[in-house]
């Protein structure tokens, strides 16, 4: 068989609906019936081989290295963990807690979505897919027939691990199994002999075989403060975008300034300096070699494990201090002396724990599995003056001299680079020449960890909800949950570009990455516009993120006169304090809980001249405002802020907000 | 080990500046680094033995400052720069003890840009010795040279973040030696880290 394998394909039969094959009884779902299919159908080519061997089953398993390298990437592409396969949760778990073709959506979908035995997605026919797969379709062709069908459908149909698309794992089962590929790994195929022999080297090599797990985020050591300083962003858009076409495989999750990759044990994280070299920009970086049985996401997952442990018992000794004083357990007067005892005792324990974690990850550190850093593409160890100006990280070698203003600049190598080829965000430009123009600049965040950790707590709940038992020791978020996270991410950013251009005109937003903006506004209350488009597309998209304590996703707006530096913006826009945060430079601040967005842009503020008034009054005096809304003329006026009040919104972001909906 | 002096700072406003001079904007540090206050310090007390850090508690509120320096020779003003003025800043100062110089238990000295405009000045007010210093891994809360680290028992762990700061060789000329920076990964004293 000279056709390539196309591993995204090995999934295709989960698209087959019920078909009657020879040797069973009634219709069957080919998926989970491939040594009938197989006996069925035989097509010369690879993907078939892959198609109906990727699972060491009756009849069929995987008999060459490379099917056996597929078998091992659609376990790690698989959207749950080990301990909810059907070989944990038993192969009749289906029939136990029901099936819905639908992916559920960790970060959407509520439980009345669920269709319980009523949904499938399985729309073609046996006969299609032969077919299409003895046409020996690509990757591409592959996603582009089935397209409609693959983002919807389930990679696993039994409710509480449907939580991923066929979509996503079939595009990671094709990027693990290269990664597989370029680290070398392989089994003679001779020794695949039988499904037992199979089922025993998968349990030596995914113990014996090893990736490597890293995380990295960009950093940049200018300060942007003119238009032409913001190419550093154009620049950082680029260098995503190539890492996305040159490391594509490696790279499994990314932001404009964070990356996860997934590398043979071989590779170095070394790979990204090319991309950075030119520009002087420089990462930190955590990376933890592991074994494919356990492979994490989270590099830094023993780190967290470690403080979550610690933390965990502090609050038990905490409590268990608190019962035994409740209990009386403690007499009077020994008290203080058995306290002191008792927390002595704990603060031993305390010490025992913490040393027993050091000393984990100290050995995984000398061993080089677990590897943490910040790498520089050049560092001097001193630098003669002049030192470049806008980055202060290397000697000036060029001097620009600014037209406008004659004022001389000494740049080093990258930030003459960076700013070569003039101000590229012409919209802006355009604007800083203007008199009396706003901008209201906006900044989208993703945090990594906060997401990880939230949609891990909304899987438990789902899990709960499903039936299964366990559900704190069962819930993982593995590497295709991420991913699909990302696809909806991504279309969410692009949703919020075409809102803001239609709802702004384009002629009025330039756009600086996918998820930052800057947009001309004639007065404040345009805002308003930006938080009610915001809010409608989180309920959109990540509804579930508004009920819980605090968003993964965060969104900062600042906004001041357009020449106002920029660099002031940044140093706020790059550090959200809350979910929703707006800044009127000089003129006060707010932040709110996302679940609280919909109630503060639901308040009427019916009595405009009022409102204006308190505006104008905040401006001179806060304390003088926050007088007026309590006095008998404010009570009377107010009766929405008060109401607000009560809700529990802060009095000094209810005045923000008042300036910004006076205008 | 070394020993430190631990000194209260108080100032109505400071620039500390950040060496842009691109823009017409120039904001201020937020860290009490070991040039500024050691620069300071050797000035008023006529000692180039001296080491000191500082840092700032809480963060200071800031606001700004336009003025439009005149060239000397034509006395002409091209153009206004607006400067980042740190308001009511309160911190500590932390000075390697040293036995050449007597500190005395209250001083005022001026830090950073702008003295003539009626910036920089600072109150500093002893408040006790260090000693038996408490070491603990943590993230590093002002710039300190890499070279002088140890003056300050800092020890770099995994993620450093650099920078440069300058120190002067001359009267009149200096270098940018390579420095740590706050947001570094250290083991160090409590007092210096986040």
């Amino acid at each position: 068989m000279k056709s390539e394998l196309v591993p995204e394909i090995h999934d295709i039969l989960k698209l087959c609906e019920n078909t009657k094959l020879p040797g069973a009884k009634g219709a069957v779902a080919p998926h989970t019936h491939p040594d009938l299919v197989y006996k069925h159908v035989r097509i010369e080519n690879q993907t078939w081989e892959g198609v109906c061997k990727h699972h060491h089953r009756e009849g069929t398993f995987p008999d060459t290295s490379n099917l056996f390298l597929l078998h091992i990437a659609d376990r790690l592409a698989a959207g749950v963990s080990r301990a909810l396969t059907e070989h944990k949760l038993g192969a009749d778990a289906w029939k136990r807690y029901g099936i819905d073709d639908k992916v559920f959506k960790l970060w959407k979908n509520s439980f009345v979505d669920i269709k319980r035995d009523k949904r499938h997605i399985r729309p073609l026919n046996l006969n299609t897919i032969i077919e299409f797969i003895a046409t020996n379709p690509t990757a591409k062709e592959y996603f582009e027939e089935y397209g409609s069908y693959l983002p919807i459908r389930a990679e696993s149909a039994t409710l509480g691990t449907n939580i991923t698309s066929l979509y996503t794992h079939s595009k990671l089962t094709g990027q693990f199994y290269r990664i597989l590929k370029k680290a070398g790994y392989s089994v003679e195929d001779n020794r695949l002999s039988s499904r037992e022999t199979v089922g025993d080297i998968y349990n030596e090599k995914i113990k014996k075989w090893t990736l490597k797990v890293v995380r990295c985020k960009v950093n940049f050591s200018q300060k942007p403060f003119r238009v032409r300083d913001l190419n550093i962003f154009r620049i950082l858009k680029e260098i995503r975008r190539r890492i996305g076409e040159e490391l594509g495989d490696y790279v499994l999750f990314s932001t404009f300034d964070e990356f996860l990759f997934v590398l043979p044990p071989n590779k170095d994280v070394e790979l990204l300096k090319p991309f950075l070299a030119d520009y002087g920009l420089w990462f930190e970086f955590s990376e933890r070699i592991q074994e494919i049985k356990d492979l994490h996401p989270d590099p830094e997952k023993l780190k967290k494990e470690a403080k979550f442990e610690i933390e965990k018992k502090k609050k038990e000794q905490e409590e268990s201090l608190k019962l035994k004083q409740v209990k009386n357990q403690i007499p009077k007067d020994r008290k203080k002396e058995a306290e002191k005892r008792i927390r002595m005792g704990y603060k031993k324990t305390l010490e025992e724990l913490t040393e027993k974690w050091e000393r984990k990850i100290k050995e995984e550190k000398m061993s080089g599995l677990l590897r943490e850093g910040a790498e520089y593409v050049e560092l001097f160890p001193v630098i003669k003056p002049p030192i470049c100006e806008i980055c202060q990280m290397a000697p000036a070698e060029y001097t620009r001299i600014d037209e406008e203003s004659g004022v001389k600049e000494e740049l080093c190598k990258y930030c003459w680079k960076i700013q070569e080829g003039g101000e590229r965000l012409t919209k802006l430009a355009e604007w800083t020449y203007e008199e009396g123009i706003k901008t209201a600049w906006l900044k989208v965040s993703l945090d990594f960890d906060k997401l990880t950790e939230t949609l891990k707590q909304l899987y438990i709940e789902y899990l709960k909800w499903s039936g299964i038992p366990d559900p704190e020791g069962k819930a993982e978020i593995r590497f295709s949950v991420l991913s699909e996270f990302q696809l909806d991410y991504d279309s969410f950013l692009n949703q919020l570009e075409e809102e803001m251009v239609s709802k702004f005109g384009d002629e009025n937003v330039e756009q600086i990455l996918d998820d930052f903006f800057c947009v001309k506004i004639d007065n404040l209350s345009e805002i308003v516009k930006i938080l009610s488009i915001y809010k409608e597309l989180i309920e959109s998209y990540f509804p579930k993120f508004k009920e819980t304590a605090e968003s993964p996703i965060k969104m900062v707006i600042s906004c001041s006169h357009v020449k106002f530096p920029f660099f002031e913006h940044w140093r706020y826009l790059k550090n959200p304090e809350d979910d929703v945060n707006v800044m009127l430079v000089g003129s006060g601040k707010m932040k709110i809980e996302l679940r609280r967005l919909g109630d503060l842009l639901d308040l009427e503020l019916a009595n405009k001249t009022a409102i204006e008034k308190l505006a104008r009054m905040a401006d001179v005096s806060e304390e003088l405002a926050f007088m007026q809304i309590f006095s008998e003329e404010g009570i009377k006026n107010h009766p929405e802020l008060q109401e607000a009040l009560k809700k529990g919104f802060n009095l000094r972001d209810l005045l923000t907000y008042v300036k910004i909906k006076s205008g | 080990m070394p020993e430190y002096l631990q000194y209260a700072l108080e100032s109505e406003a400071l620039i500390l500046g950040e060496r842009i001079k691109g823009g017409v904007f120039r904001p201020s540090c937020k860290t009490l680094r070991w040039s500024t206050i050691t620069m300071a310090l050797r000035k008023f007390f006529g000692s180039k033995d001296i080491h000191a850090v500082g840092i700032f508690e809480p963060e200071p509120e800031t606001s700004y400052f336009v003025y439009s320096p005149a060239e000397r020779a034509t006395g002409i003003s091209k153009i206004p720069l607006q400067v980042e003025v740190l308001n009511d800043v309160k911190g500590k100062v932390y000075i390697v003890k040293n036995d050449e110089v007597n500190f005395p238990e209250e001083f005022e000295i001026f830090l950073g840009a702008l003295i003539s405009k009626g910036f920089g000045r600072c109150n500093l007010e002893y408040e006790g010795e260090i000693n038996n210093i408490e070491r603990t891994e943590g993230i590093l809360n002002t710039r300190i040279p890499i070279k002088y680290k140890d003056k300050f028992l800092i020890e770099e762990r995994d993620k450093s973040v650099y920078g440069y700061l300058f120190e002067p060789t001359s009267e009149t000329s200096g270098i940018y030696i390579k420095s740590l920076f706050e947001g570094s990964e250290v083991v160090g004293p409590k007092f210096l880290l986040r």
